[in-house]
């Protein structure tokens, strides 16, 4: 019995093969990829390379790791990572334990009145941080301020909420941690609406308290939301930019001046793109690192 | 569904290269024959003007005034058209420019800010005025005219005004406490100055406090800078190669204007921190301040409001001396290699910059002008105050120091008059930083 081998493709043939069959799928995701490529990928890839230059309207030039060394010499640069990293911290402190007090808060509550509450905390997000930012400038004004006005009403003497360099960035913090982030509330409410009432049903049963209930049962499911929320806010609170240039413009004595922030002036007062992509760079190193470390030690492998 | 795609990938390929392709236009008339010996016409010339604050349509006076210019300029040069460019006085209006001097698009003229023009010229993008320069021009403007436009010995703009610092005085509250306004015949001694700042610091009637006086001090917006002259310090010395502000006289001009707030409490709390914006808000609209120091670009709010504003000269200090200090508005040419667009971008910056210009357009001069022949500014007692202050100002040489001296500095400052730091320690501390960048930039 003769056997017939058939003849191995060739190289050209399977990619004939291949494109014949996937063709119409690279079709329909090439607008998106080249929009991605021209308006995404280059500008980040240019951005790397720019870290490496010293740019002027003559063009760049290679400088190897100058901008890089230039930062790490700058009272500046550190000073505005310092409080880049109290702000993040606080911040996403403060947003996960609030979000997730109001979305418990809701929770027992009955469904029309937990979609309320639930768009009433998201509301704020749909505010420009402008006009936010704007409000509480006036709430810290010194002589004309809420805050002042209440102090006063109880007889205690005004505070600088904004012009103290030694309260300032405490003042911005004040300012984001006081909004309770409707994404969290919405996120956590959801999540908490998830969890199956039979495990609730088996404690009680076993004779578990509130406390019990709440650290053995829904923090652990909670989590996968948890690490979700503290790698978006982490992000967020490290890329603080609009609230310190409206509410203080990083002063004064540059004791509210943030890494982003410095990115902007050192782009777009100094036109040193150079330097600015090395400031980029590194924010972007700290916040992938960041996020890596979120994910390992948040993420979870409890299943519900 | 392979002829499908095939012709669907034709199509976008056809519609791409006729969207790509050089449009041809068919000529709309004949050929004229040539015309017989005739002298030939000046070449038709556009050249691109990126002017600051300007708003296609807008009713503000720089819109309006730069609309009216351009138009007396193309109508007694019907040679040269102006492609008008208006760019706000923000970060993205420097983008913009930045963007269009990077790429060496159509730019001929812009309006630059005295603190970038220094980069502007190293950086080999402008056009020298010396060769358009006349005698007369020469003679005409005044000598820090062109020491702020002087750069390594050239001068790269024209200048058009200096936003000349004075004080300005609510009269009302002037009035109401019994204290005299200043003279330039009379100015006040710093004594002067802040026996009357304290008697017009009180509350009012109704409980509103008043502060005797403010001026806009975060960084970036600085406008109490003549009281850093009055004791004769400066910043940097005249050649502009070495940081003096840490001499005797610098320190103690600083330590006066820390002292109004800190030991004789006549400033308000935001003294040291206040934009320019809220200052003047603080002034103008709340009343609550009897003197701002602040630049001429306020008087025509205050004038057309009929504010009760009378514009005092700054105190004099330890020399004696009036003294005030600005921003300059200057207008700089981009070099090109087209002569003609250069001598053309040089012949408008000069109308703009010149004595005609503020006759043909009323509100055009919004400064006193940096010409001998330009008085167009003059035309009210507080304008007049304002213009003859301009003999009197001292101002530094231009250097391109980066933008993070600039903030350190700014804190500096800022240490000082919040009681941080004395103002001795502050300029000590900064002082090496900033001669350090001064000598990079003289190597």
């Amino acid at each position: 019995m003769n056997t017939v081998f058939a003849p191995k493709p060739t190289l050209f043939q399977l990619v004939g093969k291949f494109w014949h069959k996937h063709r119409w799928s690279y079709f329909f995701i090439a607008p998106s990829m080249i929009l991605f490529f021209i308006f995404i990928a280059y500008p980040v890839a240019q951005a790397v390379l720019l870290a490496f230059q010293k740019v002027d309207l003559r063009g760049g030039d290679w400088v190897g790791l100058k901008n890089f060394q230039d930062l790490g010499a700058s009272k500046l640069f550190w000073s505005s990572m310092q409080h880049t990293f109290v702000y993040a911290v606080f911040i996403v402190i403060a947003w996960i334990t609030s979000s997730m007090i109001v979305a418990s808060l809701i929770q027992p509550l009955v469904a029309p009145v937990q979609a309320l509450f639930r768009a009433a905390f998201y509301l704020p997000n749909v505010i420009s941080i402008v006009v936010i930012s704007l409000v509480w400038i006036w709430i810290f004004d010194p002589d004309f301020g809420f805050f002042n006005y209440l102090l006063t009403l109880v007889g205690l003497p005004k505070v600088l909420w904004l012009q103290n360099p030694d309260i300032a960035l405490w003042s911005i913090v004040l300012s984001t941690v006081l909004i309770v982030p409707g994404s969290g509330v919405v996120l956590y409410s959801a999540a908490m609406g998830s969890v199956p009432r039979d495990y609730y049903e088996a404690a009680e049963v076993e004779g578990a308290n509130v406390l019990q209930k709440l650290l053995h049962i829904t923090f652990p499911l909670l989590k996968p939301t948890t690490l979700y929320l503290t790698v978006i806010y982490t992000i967020a609170g490290f890329q603080i930019f609009e609230r310190v240039y409206i509410m203080t413009n990083g002063g004064p004595i540059n004791s509210t001046t943030t890494i982003v922030q410095l990115i902007f002036q050192t782009a777009f007062s100094d036109f040193n793109f150079g330097r600015a992509s090395a400031e980029a760079l590194i924010l972007f190193a700290i916040i992938a690192v960041c996020s890596l470390i979120q994910f390992k030690f948040l993420s979870t492998d409890v299943e519900y | 569904m392979k002829r499908l795609f095939t012709l669907f990938t034709l199509i976008i390929a056809i519609a791409l290269l006729v969207a790509c392709a050089t449009p041809t236009v068919a000529p709309t008339t004949a050929p004229k024959p040539a015309e017989p010996t005739k002298a030939p016409a000046p070449k038709q010339v556009t050249i691109t003007f990126y002017q600051r604050g300007y708003t296609a349509g807008g009713t503000d006076v720089t819109s309006v005034t730069t609309d009216k210019a351009i138009e007396i300029f193309q109508k007694n040069n019907p040679n040269i058209k102006i492609n008008l460019v208006g760019i706000p006085w923000t970060t993205e209006g420097d983008t913009k420019l930045e963007a269009a001097l990077a790429a060496k698009t159509d730019i001929n003229l812009f309006r630059v800010t005295s603190v970038n023009l220094p980069r502007y010229a190293k950086q080999g993008v402008l056009s020298e005025i010396t060769p358009f320069l006349t005698d007369d021009d020469k003679n005409d403007f005044y000598p820090s005219g062109f020491q702020v436009a002087t750069i390594d010995g050239k001068v790269w703009a024209w200048p058009l005004w200096v936003t000349a610092i004075s004080t300005f005085a609510n009269t009302d509250i002037f009035k109401e406490r019994g204290v005299d306004l200043p003279t330039m015949a009379k100015p006040w001694t710093w004594d002067q100055f802040v026996d009357a700042c304290k008697k017009l610091t009180y509350k009012k009637a109704d409980g509103t406090q008043v502060y005797g006086f403010q001026s806009s001090s975060a960084w970036g917006a600085v406008e109490y800078y003549p009281l850093m002259y009055i004791d004769g310090g400066r910043i940097l010395s005249e050649d502009g190669k070495k940081f003096v502000q840490n001499q005797p006289n610098g320190i103690s001009a600083l330590q006066k204007i820390a002292d109004l707030a800190l030991v004789h409490k006549c400033t308000p709390p935001d003294f040291g921190t206040v934009d320019q914006v809220g200052a003047r808000a603080q002034f103008k609209e709340r009343k609550t301040i009897a003197m701002l120091m602040s630049t001429p670009g306020f008087m025509p709010d205050l004038e057309n409001n009929k504010f009760p504003v009378a514009a005092i000269p700054p105190p004099t200090g330890t020399t004696g001396k009036l003294v005030t200090n600005g921003a300059f508005g200057l207008y700089t040419v981009v070099k090109v290699d087209d002569q003609d667009k250069l001598k053309a971008a040089h012949e408008f910056a000069k109308y703009l910059t010149g004595s005609q210009v503020a006759k043909d357009i009323t509100g055009w001069q919004q400064a006193p002008g940096l010409r001998r022949s330009n008085t167009g500014y003059a035309t009210s007692p507080n304008r007049e105050v304002i213009a003859k202050l301009v003999e009197f100002g001292v101002y530094e040489a231009p250097v391109a120091t980066p933008a993070e001296l600039g903030n350190n500095y700014g804190a500096a400052l800022q240490a000082i008059i919040l009681g941080k730091k004395t103002a001795k320690q502050a300029m000590d501390d900064i002082a090496p930083d900033y001669q350090k960048e001064l000598d990079a930039l003289n190597k």
